[in-house]
């Protein structure tokens, strides 16, 4: 899991259809067990009440414990399709991805999938609406190892065409490791 | 003289027949009178009839005697006590072996109710092997029924409190006994019987390997069908013991799916009034440390049922404890427990009973409260809201001793960066208090202590590192990654990694200094080539991987020191990670932050060729 680790942070863009903002994803807590990451997603210059707006991301692993089929936040099996394909690393997956018994082997694989969901604003947990910004849908999430780049793309259930917000983020180059542990 | 004071004269008659008459009148004149129970106590009678228990030979009078004093111990917390402190339980149980049943039943009554009495040292009747030789005979061949039954109680609260007598029981023969027991026709003995045996199984894995083994195969079998019997209570504790055999991995195999089908019947019994306040714990026990069986628990409904008995707990200590420690337990795995527990409004009761008056409750919610700490999301939100910063960080100063680990456990959790606690932690003298939790003669504690230290480190501005060397000082940080205990050397690594990062120039910022970080660099390295522990080698080669990013004066005394040749051996070491840790030394050694190298980089970059790194390197074919 060469840059998915606690500390590690990632920088890129936020695009949508007419606009783009820089945003950055740090990486607070990956557990390879329960198959969950949670990190902080900031984005700079999307609303006026906040220049630099920073989210609380929940991440699903795919593999053993969460299936491409995300089974809620009003994603069926279509959409699922739809926003994994875009991801040239699915095209193995996509004949057998809602079998039975498969499950995708992200230690094996040069591609870790994910869903990413914004639970809460940083610092501030409690604010529970922004002028101008939503966190109600969620991003699906492929990161390649062998290039260090995540891509996304959001999906939000109120606006289920607009497939255009898309996440491009590299990883930002770490040459020292800080480390934590919970007790 | 008054009535009391004459008869309490006659009792120190020397005439048999007026000491029993004394004691009859006793006797009848405090059945369910307080009033006259306090009279006669202060009289000293108690004690008196204690004597006579001991030295008379008459069985009408002990009879009587042994009444009276049961009935003092049903009485008030001073009566209790005196009863407690007067041997009465001691003599009673010897009592038991007397020739006369009528005798051997009258005390064995009072000696349940003794034995069962709040704050009964239970310890003082087995002090000596001899009460648990005392309970044995009596399971073995006394005639009574009821007799048997007492024993086997007795057995199973001695168990409970003393752990290390169900080792004894069991090394002379205790577990047959109670397997014949379980089969009488009487319920109350085949309750008993069961009691025994769960409590003599409690993490026990000699015991639970000889319950599982050939010999004792059909009465396992039998066991197992009573988790279907009427009784609740039996059906508790046959599924307590069927907890105990999957905690000790003792299950036999075809056992094993039963298991999850007996999540639903644990929770059904939290209904029933004879069992309801054990059941939490049995709960607490089947699910521990086993994820799925958590998620089929909270899918059963287990939270809401456990917040209905936390409520009615108010008035029964016991419970609340049971009640908190399956909290505990369930939501120390999985987010989606930790949610449902949320979201039955549980933390708010969790966090008061921290300031609860009884120490196996302050230490159960701590557990709780530790259970969430292991979650990014609830140490922001929930714990927050819930206010348990500072409650927690009272405990650290708690009388018992569990408290203060579950505490200091959970503290090591909630002074990690993305903690918005940490800042209040900190400010009201954390750093000093888990400094001191280093000099604890608890090695739990001295754990927690570093444990803290490092997550507290972690991604720490270099004020707050600084704040810590300067309290633990650079000869206390080596002196631990000396220690005898492997996790706490291992765990001062960590802390001297999580030093390293960002602000190796900063804090070891003179030659002496880091010349002696090299000294010790280099002496973790050579004890690792004697005996090596991977998870030490790791941290080891980490710290040097954060060192290295540090000046040219920090690299070059890397380079002139005999570690680097160390790095060059685990380049090749089995373990993946291993090698990926000395990999990214290597290249943090030939790093050039621009795209002329100076020439100390290439200087280093020469040396390092020179020693076959680059070989090594270009040899791996696989992508770390």
């Amino acid at each position: 899991m060469k840059s998915l680790l606690a500390s590690c942070k990632f920088s890129g863009i936020q695009r949508s259809e007419k606009s783009s903002y820089p945003v950055t994803f740090e990486i607070k807590h990956v557990d390879t067990e329960q198959c969950i990451l949670s990190g902080y997603l900031t984005i700079t210059g999307l609303t006026k009440d906040y220049h630099v707006l920073t989210t609380f991301v929940e991440g699903e692993i795919i593999g053993h414990k969460y299936s491409f089929l995300t089974r809620k936040w009003h994603a069926d099996e279509a959409k699922d399709t739809a926003h994994w394909s875009k991801f040239p690393g699915f095209a193995q997956y996509s004949h057998c991805f809602n079998d039975e018994n498969f499950y995708h082997n992200y230690l094996d694989s040069d591609f870790i999938f994910m869903r990413w969901k914004e639970s809460f604003l940083v610092p501030d947990h409690k604010v529970k609406s922004i002028d101008g910004a939503s966190y109600d849908g969620f991003y699906y999430i492929c990161y390649q190892k062998s290039t260090n780049k995540i891509t996304g793309y959001y999906y939000l259930s109120t606006t289920p065409n607009e497939m255009f917000q898309s996440l491009e983020l590299r990883c930002v180059p770490q040459r020292s490791f800080p480390a934590f542990e919970f007790r | 003289m008054g009535k009391t004071e004459e008869v309490v004269h006659n009792l120190q008659s020397t005439d048999l027949e007026v000491r029993r008459g004394a004691a009859r009148y006793i006797k009848n004149a405090i059945i369910g009178n307080t009033i006259k129970k306090r009279q006669y106590a202060k009289l000293g009678v108690i004690k008196r009839l204690v004597e006579i228990l001991a030295s008379d030979q008459d069985d009408n009078i002990i009879i009587q005697s042994a009444a009276a004093i049961g009935s003092f111990a049903c009485g008030t917390d001073e009566n209790m006590k005196t009863v407690n402190e007067s041997g009465a339980g001691k003599l009673l149980l010897q009592i038991m072996t007397h020739n006369n049943p009528k005798v051997v039943e009258t005390a064995s009554r009072s000696l349940k109710i003794i034995f069962f009495s709040k704050n009964y040292p239970r310890a003082s009747m087995f002090a000596q092997d001899e009460g648990c030789n005392v309970i044995l005979s009596l399971l073995q061949s006394h005639n009574s029924e009821c007799v048997r039954e007492v024993a086997a109680i007795i057995m199973a609260g001695g168990c409970e409190d003393l752990p290390h007598l169900c080792s004894y029981y069991f090394s002379k023969g205790g577990l047959p006994l109670l397997f014949h027991l379980m089969k009488s026709p009487s319920i109350k003995s085949q309750e008993a019987a069961m009691a025994a045996i769960a409590a003599l199984m409690n993490d026990s894995q000699e015991i639970c390997e000889a319950v599982a083994s050939e010999q004792f195969h059909s009465e396992l079998c039998y066991i197992i069908s009573l988790v279907k019997h009427t009784s609740p209570k039996m059906r508790l504790y046959a599924i307590y013991i069927i907890s105990n055999m999957c905690c000790t991995k003792t299950l036999p195999l075809q056992y094993q799916p039963l298991v999850k089908q007996l999540i639903p019947s644990i929770i059904k019994l939290f209904s029933e009034e004879s069992v309801r306040v054990d059941a939490p714990r049995v709960l607490a026990k089947m699910v521990g440390f086993n994820e799925e069986l958590q998620i089929i628990a909270t899918e059963a409904e287990a939270v809401p049922k456990l917040a209905a008995l936390l409520q009615a707990s108010s008035s029964n200590e016991r419970l609340r404890e049971n009640v908190l420690q399956a909290l505990a337990v369930i939501a120390s795995l999985r987010e989606e427990c930790r949610k449902q527990v949320v979201e039955a409004q549980l933390l708010t009761p969790i966090v008061a009973s921290l300031k609860s008056e009884n120490p196996s409750i302050r230490a159960a919610a701590c557990r709780c409260c530790r259970s969430f700490s292991r979650s990014v999301k609830h140490l922001r939100t929930s714990l927050v809201d819930a206010g348990v910063a500072l409650p927690l960080f009272q405990l650290l100063d708690d009388k018992a001793i569990e408290v203060q680990i579950a505490a200091s456990a959970t503290l090591s959790n909630i002074v990690i960066d993305f903690s918005p606690m940490k800042r209040i932690v900190l400010e009201h003298g954390g750093l000093g208090k888990l400094i001191g939790l280093l000099k604890s003669s608890e090695s739990t504690l001295r754990l927690n202590g570093i444990w803290g230290l490092k997550n507290l480190a972690y991604e720490g501005e270099v004020e707050l590192k600084q704040a810590i060397l300067k309290e633990l000082t650079y000869e206390g940080l080596y002196k631990l990654m000396e220690d005898e205990d492997p996790a706490i050397r291992e765990q001062s690594l960590y802390l001297l990694r999580n030093f390293l990062f960002s602000h190796v120039d900063q804090l070891w910022d003179n030659p002496q200094q880091i010349s002696e970080l090299i000294r010790k660099i280099e002496k973790q390295f050579e004890e690792q080539r004697v005996k090596e522990k991977q998870e030490i080698l790791k941290q080891v080669i980490y710290v040097v991987c954060n060192l290295a990013t540090g000046s040219d004066l920090h690299q070059n005394s890397i380079m002139s020191s005999s570690i680097p040749s160390h790095l060059l051996h685990y380049m090749q070491h089995k373990s993946g990670p291993v090698k990926v840790a000395a990999i990214w030394c290597a290249m943090n050694l030939s790093w050039s932050e621009g795209t002329t190298p100076t020439s100390s980089v290439n200087q280093r970059s020469i040396k390092l060729k020179e020693m076959g790194f680059s070989q090594i390197l270009s040899s791996m074919s696989e992508d770390p």
